[in-house]
């Protein structure tokens, strides 16, 4: 048989143009009549905005989104709210508002505002990735539309596996420093792994290590950094959905490399990000939070006080000296920490540092730069922080400042010192978490 | 594959020409970088740095598109008109909503029932955030060649503004603001500094075109893969070095202006190809640089080109061209927008219709810019600007600061004016009659004479009252000097008669005394007697005393 080819040539909500063989060929703008018409002409393929698809690949799902009838994120949009109804006030709100709305989703005006829920809901930097998804979703159709679109998805799924590793390897690293747990082969080859590879973890690796992770923490009985942790069970494993949604995203990331994607893909995408948000959307009940200053004060004949001044990060954050929150107290707080933790608590939270750092916070700039552990430099094994808005390197090396006869007196007292100093115990921080994760022998204390 | 002329004719970058833009790799970098420090950074330099071109090209392009919304502001006719219809444009129009959704406006956040926080919120956050709903991006507002507020707007225009970006800074939704600036108006930033003192935290000088800058621009110009320039092999750097030469010619300053070399890059292009389209290919050499000769004013040359050759296409005298362009330009050499409506209000002797050939000769030669959104003519770059305003005759410069006089007073509310007065007036009037004014401008000039008029009435009563009252001071004065003088001169008599009286005594005494000596032996005596007594009454002679004195004296002998 020929292997001939339906050109799909214009589309409407009402009706979709063809053109085969020269011939023009309009029809309603329903898969049962395209499904008809290409069985009528023999033809197993449609060509659209020069990609072909196999009409075998076209289901109801996903034919909308192909003829520009569904928009993008829509799924996406509809499957988050859903789910985040049960965990986020805002979206209980929305959902009781729309339960009488058919295809909500698909109203603009509705569908803004849940989308503007989903990026104000969803914790720091994921919400602020979500609300760039709905950026590209809203763009006019291209090629680097649809790339675009399938690496923010892609970026989005690898953030938030980061992020919880991150939360688990703190916790991890507290504990060890209390309990000196021998870690097994396996976890321990992945942890290590973690803290010494050169290229960026794809999102497969990011996965084994949160299972490692996972049995590590619920073997030993070692308590959860993100109490919702515990539920994930019947994820760890290899042949469940989180597992699947892993594997999948790999399989789009390959024909992405290889320029071999389509709009199916960009709707794969958008679906496997909603199923593996789903399994993360205790996410929504927690906020981050970078320590920018700590002020000191004790008056005479009274216990001594601390002024936190701390930026929330989120899409409303603000790089405004002003838009800083202070907080009085005498309770303490780590230096330079960018924290996680549940509701407005921000002083029983989990310190993601050196893991993620805020970059400004360090070189005492306001407003925030996020940057997650990314890899070690290929050549000089410097540590590389990926910046999440715009991925970008920056690498952080030891400059020597820190060393037994460390002079605190005369690195505090110029801002440029300072900042050195600063970027230098984050290296110092990274080297000792691993040290003290994997429990490394120091020769020097035999 | 069509070649592509590789340089912008005083025509700032923007997102498309990220591969003509070069040399400021460094400057978008540190621009880039203070976009996450701060809301509001601040960016100025000499005019004809490329503050625009960093901003739209430079920084534009280090965002993804999705990262990147911005919204250009130029004041036009008011700044903060011109920012409410720019976010108009972009989303921001807060539309009617069917009755059924206005649920979406309410706030989810609180615990309680739904609250009505979304309603409350200014009109400018809803509209902020209508923007930021519509595109989900980051939105950064680009205030662009913000002297325009200090140069065409009043003290209103300037607090309003100032309030609305107080508020801007409060917004929930990503909003950052750019503010480019001439950094000869830095100064008056002071109030607005004074009301958000982050203006002044974040900000970045645009470094004028030195010698290295345009040693990058001249070579990546040459060594554009798609572009129709290249460079004579093994000259480059030579080329770029005299280039620099020529261009800041006896001055010997370390850096140029970037309109300066564009005008002269495009120059040398028409000198070797001859192309007036920029389609064929040419090679820059420099025996071509040399044939173009020392050049002390490229701009100032290429602008008394052009006119003359549109007064030539017109065939009208080159003053007239001259006279269309002088209305955009500001009496500080600055530009100023302008629609063709405005323009004939402004240039009264020449036709409608010639005006608007004019405007599209200036346009197709670049030296005028049409802004379509707001239908606005601007001249292309304010180093033209400044030629322009160097042609200026006395008589324009005059008529600009009579326009000038009598639009800063009814810029301000009737309330706050102050009339003209008398040598004002006289100042104004011989240039009204060439003026298209206003209704209100008319009105107000009008006031000032019939103010003017009234005030002299007045000062003719005052006068008069004044004169008959110093009328009345004066007899007044002058009856009370005379009774002074008069008791004055009766007190004097009263004295006078006193100390007489005390002489006549005195001589009296004597007399009395003298009559007594019978004794001829005393004789002598009786005489000195008598003449002590006459000296006593000497100052009156004419004294009956005096004289009976002298007669009994007389007889003694």
């Amino acid at each position: 048989m020929k292997n001939k080819t339906a050109l799909l040539t214009a589309t409407n909500d009402d009706s979709l143009t063809f053109s085969i063989d020269g011939e023009v060929q309009e029809i309603r703008h329903q898969l049962s009549e395209l499904k008809d018409l290409l069985a009528n002409k023999e033809i197993q393929s449609v060509q659209y905005a020069e990609k072909i698809y196999n009409i075998e690949h076209i289901d109801e799902a996903n034919f909308g989104f192909i003829t520009g009838k569904k928009a993008f994120n829509e799924a996406l949009t509809k499957a988050l709210l859903e789910v985040m109804q049960t965990q986020c006030l805002p979206a209980q709100k929305f959902m009781e508002r729309v339960q009488t709305i058919p295809n909500w989703e698909s109203q603009l005006r509705i569908s803004n505002k849940a989308k503007e829920i989903i990026a104000y809901s969803f914790v720091g930097v994921l919400g602020i990735q979500l609300s760039k998804l709905m950026a590209i979703g809203k763009e006019d159709f291209s090629e680097s539309k649809q790339t675009k679109y399938i690496s923010k998805c892609l970026d989005i799924a690898a953030y938030a596996l980061a992020l919880l590793n991150f939360a688990l390897l703190s916790a991890l690293w507290d504990h060890q420093q209390k309990s000196s747990l021998e870690l097994d082969e396996v976890s321990l080859g992945l942890i290590e792994k973690r803290f010494e590879h050169t290229f960026e973890h794809s999102l497969e690796e990011r996965f084994k290590l949160l299972c490692a992770l996972y049995q590590l923490f619920s073997q030993h009985n070692i308590s959860w950094p993100l109490e919702e942790l515990s539920g994930l069970a019947d994820q760890m494993r290899s042949d469940s959905e989180l597992a699947q949604n892993c594997r999948t995203f790999s399989e789009i990331n390959d024909r992405l490399d290889k320029a071999q994607y389509t709009l199916l893909d960009c709707y794969e995408a958008e679906q496997q990000l909603a199923q593996l948000l789903a399994h993360l959307v205790f996410l929504v009940k927690y906020q981050m939070a970078s320590i920018k200053q700590i002020g000191y004060r004790q008056v005479r004949n009274e216990a001594p006080h601390y002024l936190h001044r701390y930026a929330a990060l989120g899409i409303d954050s603000k790089a405004n000296v002003d838009a800083e929150k202070v907080h009085y107290t005498p309770d303490t707080i780590f230096t330079d920490a960018v924290l996680l933790f549940k509701g407005e608590d921000y002083q029983h939270s989990i310190n993601l540092f050196p893991f993620v750092i805020d970059y400004n916070a360090l070189t005492f700039e306001h407003g925030a730069k996020i940057c997650f552990f990314n890899a070690r430099h290929l050549e000089d094994q410097s540590l590389e922080y990926l910046f999440l808005e715009d991925r970008s390197i920056i690498h952080l090396e030891a400059s020597g400042s820190l060393h037994d006869a460390t002079n605190y007196n005369e690195l505090m007292i110029d801002d440029e010192k300072r900042k050195i100093l600063n970027l230098d115990v984050a290296v110092a921080a990274f080297a000792e978490a691993k040290s003290t994760i994997v429990q490394e022998i120091n020769f020097d204390d035999l | 594959m069509l070649l592509r002329y590789p340089i912008k004719f005083l025509d700032s970058y923007d997102r498309e020409d990220r591969d003509l833009f070069f040399g400021r790799d460094s400057e978008i970098e540190s621009l880039y970088e203070m976009v996450f420090q701060t809301d509001l950074l601040l960016i100025y330099g000499a005019s004809g740095t490329g503050k625009t071109s960093l901003i739209q090209c430079g920084l534009g392009n280090k965002f993804a598109s999705h990262d990147w919304m911005p919204i250009s502001i130029r004041r036009g006719d008011n700044l903060n008109d011109s920012f409410e219809r720019a976010l108009i444009m972009n989303g921001g129009e807060i539309a009617e909503v069917e009755e059924d959704l206005s649920w979406l406006d309410d706030d989810f956040t609180g615990d309680g029932d739904i609250s009505l926080v979304t309603t409350q919120l200014s009109p400018l956050a809803r509209q902020l955030k209508a923007v930021y709903l519509k595109h989900f991006k980051p939105i950064y507002l680009i205030f662009d060649q913000f002297e325009e507020l200090y140069i065409l707007g009043d003290t209103a225009e300037q607090e309003t503004f100032i309030d609305t970006v107080k508020e801007i800074l409060k917004v929930e939704q990503p909003v950052k603001l750019i503010i480019s600036i001439r950094e000869e108006y830095l100064g008056y930033l002071y109030e607005f500094e004074r009301a958000v003192p982050e203006l002044l935290r974040k900000k970045l000088r645009v470094e004028p075109m030195n010698l290295e800058k345009v040693k990058t621009v001249v070579k990546r110009v040459g060594s554009l893969p798609t572009g129709n320039i290249s460079l004579q092999t093994g000259e480059e750097d030579e080329l770029a070095e005299q280039i620099f030469e020529k261009i800041r010619g006896e001055e010997k300053t370390l850096n140029i202006q970037l309109p300066y070399l564009q005008v002269f890059l495009d120059k040398l292009y028409l000198h070797i190809s001859g192309d007036e389209q920029r389609r064929a290919e040419a090679t820059f050499n420099l025996s071509a640089l040399q044939e173009i000769g020392a050049i002390d004013d490229v701009l100032r040359d290429f602008l008394d080109e052009q006119v003359l050759q549109i007064a030539r296409q017109q065939r009208r005298p080159a003053e007239e061209v001259w006279a269309v362009l002088s209305p955009f330009v500001t009496l500080e050499g600055t530009k100023e927008p302008l629609s063709a409506q405005h323009l004939a209000t402004r240039t009264t002797d020449i036709g409608v219709a010639r005006i608007e050939t004019y405007l599209q000769a200036l346009v197709r030669r670049r030296i005028l810019r049409f802004r379509e959104n707001e239908e606005l003519y601007e001249i292309a770059h304010d180093s033209l600007a400044k030629q322009i305003n160097a042609k200026r005759s006395d008589e324009e410069i005059a008529r600009l600061e009579v326009r000038r006089l009598i639009k800063s007073q009814t810029a301000l509310n009737a309330d706050a004016r102050e009339y003209f007065s008398e040598k004002q007036l006289d100042f104004v009037t011989p240039y009204l009659p060439s003026m298209d004014l206003s209704e209100e401008e008319v009105t107000y000039l009008q006031s000032s004479r019939k103010a003017i008029v009234s005030k002299n009435r007045y000062y003719k009563r005052v006068t008069r009252a004044v004169t008959v009252l110093g009328i009345v001071i004066i007899g007044a004065l002058s009856v009370l000097t005379f009774w002074a003088l008069h008791q004055q001169h009766q007190a004097k008599e009263a004295l006078y008669d006193l100390a007489r009286q005390q002489k006549v005594n005195a001589a009296q005494s004597l007399l009395e005394h003298a009559n007594s000596y019978y004794d001829l032996k005393k004789m002598d005596a009786a005489r000195r007697t008598y003449d002590a007594a006459l000296e006593s009454l000497s100052d009156y002679p004419d004294d009956e005393l005096y004289r009976d004195i002298k007669i009994k004296k007389a007889r003694i002998k």
